[in-house]
Formats: structure tokens, sequence, C-alpha cells
């Protein structure tokens, strides 16, 4: 019996060219970001997160913003504000 | 034709090699797949008029394009005829929809499956069942239509157990979760004529969908009677708090009772919204809604559903037996809600 031929059915994601802004050395004196993804509890982790950031390690400030739901990336609002106001965000799925 | 499929190809030495091969690749759901030939390929793909590149979807947040070719290839897998691939394409589709929006329902830890309610005249020609073990097996269509959708999901859209996909439990409809609706017999509109299609339109529905349950009542020969069972079971289930969409499964002799009493679809979501609500009280006193209850939220409720219309009711299963079914929806509404596509065929 010979042989015959099958084929793959997965799919590689298209490449996307990602940058990263340099780590700070320091938080000292930086404006923090707080991306908060709606689940409960979040918020109340998120703003004790910038709590420590600012009185523990100096920094400037810290905002908080909400996104549309956790199940999707932040908005552009968010990335906008986030891209004039702040050096350093913070952001995870809290659960 | 005259394109080419572009997807790697492998020579293997007879069936049960193949087999073996799909199993080593991670390629399967755990159950052996139907090699896909390059005839079996282009089958699927002529039937739905389609050339292998034609991109179906695009997930974004995955950053995938799903092509005709893959979508074909897992039906292949799946078990699927050629003719099942006009509803796997409306269906991948739809999973690509931004309100469907792929990426929480592919990846919580709440665990959903696509449910799929296929609709108009495609169903009876498919033989899509629609009646008797309606969530079980022994229909191909049903079986290998569902089955497709998440080898797509895996293979395609890299959607792997453990990994992208962190379903904490799961549900066996996560194998294949796709159904008819009993149209000729139902006393209603069919669900895909009341999203805007005409009958004679085929269309698919899809939802994140946690698993199906069922209820029981032997007792009642009136609308308002099954229904209260429905809404007892409903109104503490999973979905309670976080606002999805629900369907309701209407089977055979409720189905009867229900349309003898001369209630609409749209009687039936208003009498389900109205009865579903949960005081705050209770919600906090399950420890499904945080804070200490106080004298308000004895008097405060809160729906199960955001609204009426986010009870899909859709008339299926047996024509015996006293018990029809609800599934609750993954997640809220806001992150992910059911679509309807158009089922086209060249």
């Amino acid at each position: 019996m010979g042989t015959f031929q099958v084929f793959d059915p997965t799919t590689e994601a298209e490449e996307q060219a990602l940058t990263y802004v340099p780590r700070p050395d320091s938080l000292r004196n930086v404006r923090i970001g707080l991306v908060e993804n709606t689940k409960f509890n979040s918020d109340q982790l998120l703003r004790r997160i910038g709590t420590i950031l600012e009185q523990e390690y100096g920094a400037k400030s810290s905002i908080m913003r909400s996104k549309h739901n956790s199940s999707v990336p932040a908005h552009q609002e968010i990335l906008a504000e986030f891209g004039t106001d702040c050096d350093v965000v913070v952001a995870g799925v809290g659960d | 034709m005259a394109a080419e499929l572009q997807s790697t190809r492998y020579d293997v030495a007879d069936m049960a090699q193949a087999v073996d091969f799909y199993f080593d690749k991670g390629w399967t759901d755990g159950l052996p797949v139907v090699p896909p030939t390059e005839n079996a390929i282009w089958g699927m793909l002529e039937s739905a008029g389609l050339e292998p590149q034609a991109e179906i979807t695009f997930i974004d947040n995955r950053q995938v394009s799903v092509t005709a070719e893959k979508v074909a290839i897992n039906g292949v897998m799946a078990g699927c005829k050629p003719e099942y691939m006009p509803v796997l394409v409306a269906a991948v589709e739809a999973m690509g929809d931004p309100l469907w929006s792929y990426h929480g329902p592919a990846t919580s830890t709440g665990g959903s499956a696509v449910l799929a309610v296929v609709n108009g005249p495609i169903a009876q020609e498919l033989d899509l069942n629609h009646g008797d073990n309606l969530f079980g097996p022994g229909w191909r269509a049903n079986a290998a239509i569902g089955r497709a959708l998440r080898l797509v999901m895996r293979n395609v859209i890299g959607t792997l157990p453990g990994r992208l996909d962190r379903s904490t439990l799961g549900h066996s409809g996560k194998y294949s979760f796709c159904i008819a609706e009993n149209e000729a017999e139902s006393p209603w509109s069919a669900l895909h004529v009341e999203r805007g299609f005409r009958p004679e339109q085929n269309a698919v529905t899809i939802l994140a969908a946690l698993a199906p349950q069922q209820f029981y009542n032997q007792l009642s020969n009136t609308a308002e009677g099954i229904l209260t069972t429905a809404c007892a079971h409903m109104r503490i289930s999973a979905g309670v708090r976080s606002h999805p969409q629900y369907v309701l499964v209407i089977a055979g002799e409720h189905m009867q009772v229900i349309g003898q009493d001369g209630w609409s679809k749209d009687d039936i979501r208003r009498f389900c919204f109205e009865h579903t609500h949960s005081s705050q009280a209770e919600l906090k006193r399950i420890h499904v809604m945080p804070g200490e209850i106080s004298e308000v939220d004895k008097t405060a409720l809160v729906p199960l559903v955001p609204t009426p219309e986010d009870f899909l009711i859709v008339a299926a299963g047996s024509r015996a037996g006293a018990f029809s079914g609800y599934i609750p929806g993954w997640g809220s509404k806001s992150t992910s809600r059911s679509v309807t596509r158009e089922i086209r065929r060249p």
C-alpha cells in the first residue's frame, strides 16, 4: 500500500514588532498609571500598589483607569492619557 | 480552482499511522481525527465556493488570520462532510466578531464552549438534530460541526487547554455543542428570524456558553406553571450576578403547552425576566455580591440578564418528556454576546 499525504491544520500568528520602553532605574518621582480590569477587588489591589509605590518607593503620583471589561485590551483613551501623563504602568489580571 | 493548498504536507504510510501522527503533533481534541487529504480539503472549499487563502476572519488579539484552507482541514479532521463547510465558515466568522470578543470566551477560567444554533432549511438538509438526545451523541452533522469549531480554535488560533485556554473545569460541550431548532413544530418564530433573517435564509447563532441544565415539570398544564419552574432553576444559577445572556431550550411537551396557552417568545422572555430577579440581600447572603446586608438590600432587586431580549428562546429537544433546559452564557453580556451570521452557499 502506498503512502498518502495529509496536511498541517495549524497557523502561526503573524509577527508583530513590539518595542519596550526602557525600565526606569528608580521609581523616585515617576508618575504611575494603574490599569484596572473591572474584576472584583482589582481596584483595591491596584490602589494599594499605587500607595506603596508612592510612599515606599518615592513615586510622584498614581492614577487609575478602568478598561471597558476584563476581556479586552486597554482602550485608546487610556493609552493616550498614560502615554502623556505616566512614566510607569502597572497592569494585571485580578480575579 | 487554480490555487494550491499552502499548508505543509506530510507523507504517511497508512490510516493508522496518520491517526497517530495527528496525536503525536498535538493536533487533536483527544479523539482520533480523520486524516485530511487533498481531495477532502478541496471538497470542503468547493462546497463553500472559497479559495484556500480566503480569509474567514482575523483574530486581532492573537494576530491570526483564519483562512478557508485551515477551516477546511480542521473540518475534515472533525468528520465533516463537504456540505457542512458553509456552516463552519459562518460560525468562524461569528467568532471573529468583536461583540463575541474571542479572547474572553477562549481563555477564561470560566470555561465556556461555543454553542452553535443552526436555523433555516439547511438544518434539515444536513440532518442536524433538533430532537431526541439534543445535546447528546448520534448525529454526524451536530457532532462534526461543533467539533470542527473547537479544532479551529485549538489548531488555528492556538487555544490549547492549560495554555491559552485556562478553563478551570470546562465542560463536555467543548468537544462539540451544535444544535438545530425544531422550526417545523415550533409555534414560534425561529431564532434567526427574531434576529433579522428571513425564514428561508440559513443562519448560525453562536454563544459562549456554559453547560446545559435540565429542569422537570410534569405537573403544569400552563405556560406560567412551566416557566415558573424554569425561573426557579435559573434565578440562582451559573450566571447569577454577572449578567450574561441565557438560552432557554423548550422541548416538545413544554413547547406544546406554552404554545397552546398562546404565549409568544416575547411573552416567555418578559415572564422569565420578571421572575429571575434576586434581592441584593440574597446575593450577599450567598456570597456572590460583596458587602454587609443592609435594609435597602432586602427590597433592591437585581435581574439575572440585562434585558428580556437576553433570553434566547430555542424550540428543540425530544417530543417526549416533561423536560426543558437552559444554558447560561459565559461571563457577562458586556464581555461577550451572541452573534448570528448568515450561512452562505455558492
